[in-house]
C-alpha cells in the first residue's frame, strides 16, 4: 500500500474535485428526484423549527433560554451537519457501499480507501436543505440572540463550525468502521448517531444528568452547539471554558476513528456481492 | 407481462399484507421496549377505566389506516416519479407537524387549530391521543371514529381516481419496492 501513497496534496484535491464532478453528473440522471430532495431535507427540518417555535408560543423560555437564543443554538446544527454531509456522505453511507461491492473495487484502486469514500460521495442536495435552513436561522436570530456581527466572532463561529464537522464527522466514522466487524452498521448509526443528535435540538441542560453526560464525555455533540452557543449568548448552565474546546474535541475524536477505522479496514472481508 | 397482470388483481392486498407484517414487526421491535420502559422510567398513567383503553385501540386501528391512505397516494406516485423518497419524507414532517404527533393541535394558534381540525391528518395520531387521554366525551366518541372513516373512505376515492388512470401502465414492482424502501436513506 505505501508505495502508492505518492500522491501530493495537489493531485489529491484535482481527483476530490473529479470524483465530485463525476457523482453529480450521476446525480442528475434523475434530475426531479435530485432537485426535489434539497425541497423535501428543508421541509423535514423546518418542522422541527416550527415546532419549537409553537412551543415557544405557549412557555416563552425553555431553562432560561429564549426563542432568539434557542434559534441561535439550533442554527449551529443544520449549518454543522449540513457541511459534514456535504464531506462525509460516503462515510454515512458506508455500509451500503459495502454491501454492494463498491468498497471492493476502491481497495483495488491505488488510493487511500478513505479518500476514496469521501470523495466519490457528496450530498449537496440534502445539504442546501439542511443549510439554507441554517442560514436562514443564523442571519435572523444572531441579532436576536444578542452576538455582535465582530470580526473575532465571525472567526469563533468559524472554528465552532469546524469542530462541529469532524465530531460529527467521527460520529459517523465509528459506525461506518464498525461496518468491518458487524457488515450491518445501519441501526448502530441510527441510536448513536440521528437519535442521539435529536437531544441536542434543545439546550442540554433539561435533560437528566446521565444524557448530559452521554451528550458531554462519550457522544459530544453538546460541544456541536451547547456549549458554543452558551459561550455567545451566556444562557443556561456549566462549563464556560468548554466552549473553547469544541474544535479540540473535534480534533481529538476524529483521531480516535480514523485509528478505529486503520484497525477495521484490516480485518475487511467482501460480502461477496 | 402475464404474472404482473395477474398480480394487479391483488397488488392493493399484497401491499397491505406487506404493510401490516411490518407493523407488526415494529410493534413487537420498537413499541414494546419504549411502552415498558416508559411504564418503568416515566410512570405511564393509564386511563383510569379499561374500557377507554378499548376505545383508544379502535380509533387507533382506524388510525393506521387513515395513514396507510395517505401512505398509499405518496407510494403510488412512483407510477409518475419512479422515486418516491423526496415525497415520502414531505409526506412524514407534513403529518408530524399537522397531525398533532409532536405538539397537541391544543397547543397551535386558533386559526392553525381551526384549519387543521377539518383535514383528515389529526385521525392518524391526534383522534387516538385524545381518547387515551379521556379529552374526548363519551358521547362524543361514536363522531370522532365515524370522521375517521370519512377520513379513510375520502382518501381511499381520491386514490381510486387517479390509480385507475394509471392502472394499465403500471409497474408492480415499483410499488412494491417503494413500499418497502421507506426509510434506507437518512439524509
Amino acid at each position: 500500500m505505501r508505495t502508492f501513497s505518492k500522491h501530493t496534496p495537489l493531485e489529491y484535491a484535482v481527483l476530490y474535485g473529479r470524483f465530485l464532478s463525476l457523482y453529480m453528473r450521476s446525480k442528475m440522471q434523475y434530475k426531479m428526484d435530485t432537485l426535489l430532495t434539497s425541497a423535501a431535507v428543508l421541509i423535514r427540518e423546518c418542522v422541527t423549527v416550527v415546532t419549537l417555535y409553537l412551543m415557544l408560543q405557549k412557555f416563552s423560555v425553555i431553562n432560561g433560554w429564549d426563542l432568539g437564543q434557542l434559534l441561535f443554538m439550533y442554527s449551529f446544527v443544520f449549518l454543522s451537519y449540513s457541511l459534514c454531509i456535504l464531506v462525509f456522505a460516503g462515510v454515512r453511507d458506508f455500509q451500503g457501499i459495502v454491501h454492494q461491492g463498491e468498497f471492493d473495487s476502491y481497495l483495488t484502486k491505488p488510493l487511500n480507501p478513505l479518500f476514496q469514500v469521501i470523495s466519490r460521495r457528496s450530498d449537496l442536495m440534502a445539504m442546501l436543505g439542511h443549510g439554507g435552513l441554517g442560514l436562514i436561522l443564523f442571519l435572523y436570530a444572531f441579532r436576536e440572540a444578542g452576538v455582535e456581527a465582530t470580526g473575532m466572532n465571525v472567526l469563533k463561529v468559524v472554528l465552532v463550525l469546524i469542530g462541529g464537522i469532524l465530531i460529527q464527522g467521527a460520529l459517523l466514522l465509528v459506525p461506518a468502521s464498525l461496518t468491518f466487524w458487524l457488515t450491518k452498521s445501519s441501526q448502530v448509526q441510527e441510536v448513536m448517531f440521528y437519535q442521539m443528535r435529536g437531544f441536542i435540538a434543545y439546550p442540554i441542560s433539561i435533560y437528566p444528568k446521565i444524557i448530559q453526560w452521554l451528550l458531554t464525555y462519550l457522544l459530544p455533540f453538546a460541544f456541536v452547539n451547547y456549549y458554543p452557543a452558551h459561550y455567545f449568548v451566556g444562557v443556561g448552565s456549566g462549563g464556560d471554558g468548554l466552549a473553547y474546546l469544541t474544535p479540540v474535541v473535534g480534533l481529538v475524536l476524529f483521531g480516535l476513528a480514523l485509528l478505529l477505522w486503520r484497525t477495521g479496514i484490516n480485518r475487511y472481508k467482501s460480502t461477496g456481492n | 407481462m402475464p404474472s404482473i397482470c395477474s398480480s394487479l388483481t391483488k397488488f392493493m392486498g399484497y401491499v397491505l399484507s406487506v404493510n401490516i407484517g411490518n407493523m407488526l414487526f415494529n410493534v413487537w421491535t420498537k413499541v414494546a421496549p419504549v411502552l415498558i420502559v416508559s411504564f418503568l422510567a416515566f410512570h405511564l398513567v393509564l386511563p383510569d377505566q379499561a374500557y377507554m383503553i378499548v376505545l383508544f385501540l379502535i380509533s387507533l386501528l382506524l388510525g393506521y389506516f387513515v395513514l396507510y391512505g395517505f401512505n398509499l397516494i405518496v407510494w403510488l406516485s412512483a407510477f409518475w416519479f419512479h422515486q418516491t423518497w423526496s415525497f415520502m419524507t414531505i409526506k412524514n414532517a407534513v403529518i408530524l407537524l399537522v397531525s398533532g404527533a409532536t405538539i397537541p393541535l391544543w397547543f397551535m394558534p386558533a386559526p392553525l387549530e381551526k384549519v387543521f381540525s377539518y383535514l383528515p391528518f389529526k385521525d392518524v395520531y391526534f383522534t387516538p391521543l385524545s381518547i387515551f387521554l379521556g379529552q374526548v366525551p363519551a358521547d362524543d366518541i361514536m363522531l370522532t371514529y365515524l370522521t375517521q372513516i370519512g377520513g379513510i373512505a375520502a382518501l381511499h376515492i381520491s386514490l381510486g381516481s387517479c390509480g385507475a388512470r394509471r392502472r394499465r401502465s403500471l409497474s408492480f414492482k415499483e410499488v412494491s419496492e417503494s413500499a418497502n424502501v421507506q426509510q434506507t436513506y437518512p439524509a
